[in-house]
């Protein structure tokens, strides 16, 4: 299925508004889309300086890169 | 001071307000628990703000009647019963009437009872929502640190097996949205791990088919391997 990226930043941004920072998983999920859509929206939305990303931890003793989940919210 | 029966049906008509707007979260959130949803601070200041709202329409209701309900109807409003429903029902239509509606950043926003309500409910909602995904991910954290990431795979395939066939269809699409585009295997095991939580109850249901499936690959290499190997190619 082919998403508009204009519409797929769209989705993004308003999930972002109303239901505050999320990981990519949790935005798979609220906005319906797959994972490489919104990755690549994260991607296109971070350029624009619209989000910030912050990354955190899951696993203390798995390596740093492995284990830390990036977590969007909105630039406001 | 208001007699026996006004408190009465003041406090029926706030009963109704708060089972409505308990309805709306739970149609919400269909896969928490009933502790998850309602043992938060943030929605007990919710019922409060639909309490005070209802409190506010129950006493103002002889005198804006009118607005609520049809003029024939008028005088059944003495019933303290009717008058009780009419409040606990309809509370909402007065909480959301706006004298002017702007738009900032694309936004509608009411200005009057609807700029307070919103701007309220909106703020204790989304706080509710944010308390409710950082349960999530701690509940995540304990599982992630308990389990190598493919048997989060393995619980999902033993979960979609047991779904009846309206629930697997969905099921399936949420995880071809997960596979889609290579996820980092962090990403992906957070992803399979909330729809596991989608469909059983709560923290122990998705930790019993974790560590059941756990118990299952123990005795059989051949199917962790496969598993293992599965997990691999999807993930980046």
């Amino acid at each position: 299925m082919e998403y508009s990226q204009k519409e797929v930043l769209k989705r993004v941004l308003l999930s972002l508004r109303q239901q505050g920072k999320q990981s990519i998983p949790e935005l798979v999920f609220s906005t319906r889309l797959p994972y490489g859509v919104v990755q690549e929206a994260v991607k296109t939305l971070k350029k624009r300086g619209l989000i910030r990303i912050e990354k955190v931890n899951a696993n203390p003793c798995v390596a740093e890169d492995a284990s830390s989940l990036e977590i969007i919210e909105l630039n406001e | 001071m208001p007699d026996f029966q006004t408190i009465l049906g003041c406090l029926l008509a706030v009963i109704i307000a708060i089972v409505a707007s308990s309805m709306e979260l739970m149609s919400k959130y269909q896969a928490r628990t009933i502790g998850e949803i309602f043992f938060s601070p943030y929605y007990f200041f919710f019922v409060l703000l639909n309490a005070v709202f209802c409190t506010l329409v129950y006493w103002a209701l002889p005198y804006i009647s009118g607005i609520l309900v049809r003029s024939e109807f008028l005088p059944s409003l003495e019933n303290p019963l009717v008058r009780a429903i009419t409040a606990g029902l309809g509370y909402l239509v007065i909480a959301r009437t706006s004298l002017l509606d702007i738009n900032i950043r694309g936004q509608t926003v009411g200005i009057g009872f609807d700029g307070i309500y919103s701007t309220l409910a909106q703020y204790l909602l989304r706080h509710h929502d944010l308390r409710l995904r950082r349960k999530m991910w701690e509940d995540f954290q304990k599982a992630f640190s308990s389990y190598p990431p493919h048997i989060f795979l393995g619980a999902v395939k033993l979960l979609m097996r047991q779904l009846s066939e309206y629930d697997r269809e969905e099921f399936e699409t949420t995880l071809a949205r997960l596979k889609s585009g290579q996820p980092k295997s962090l990403d992906f095991c957070y992803g399979l791990y909330i729809l596991l939580r989608e469909y059983t109850e709560g923290r122990e249901g998705a930790e019993a088919f974790l560590s059941q499936l756990n118990e299952v690959l123990k005795s059989d290499p051949s199917f962790e391997k496969t598993l293992r190997e599965e997990f691999a190619a999807i993930t980046s």
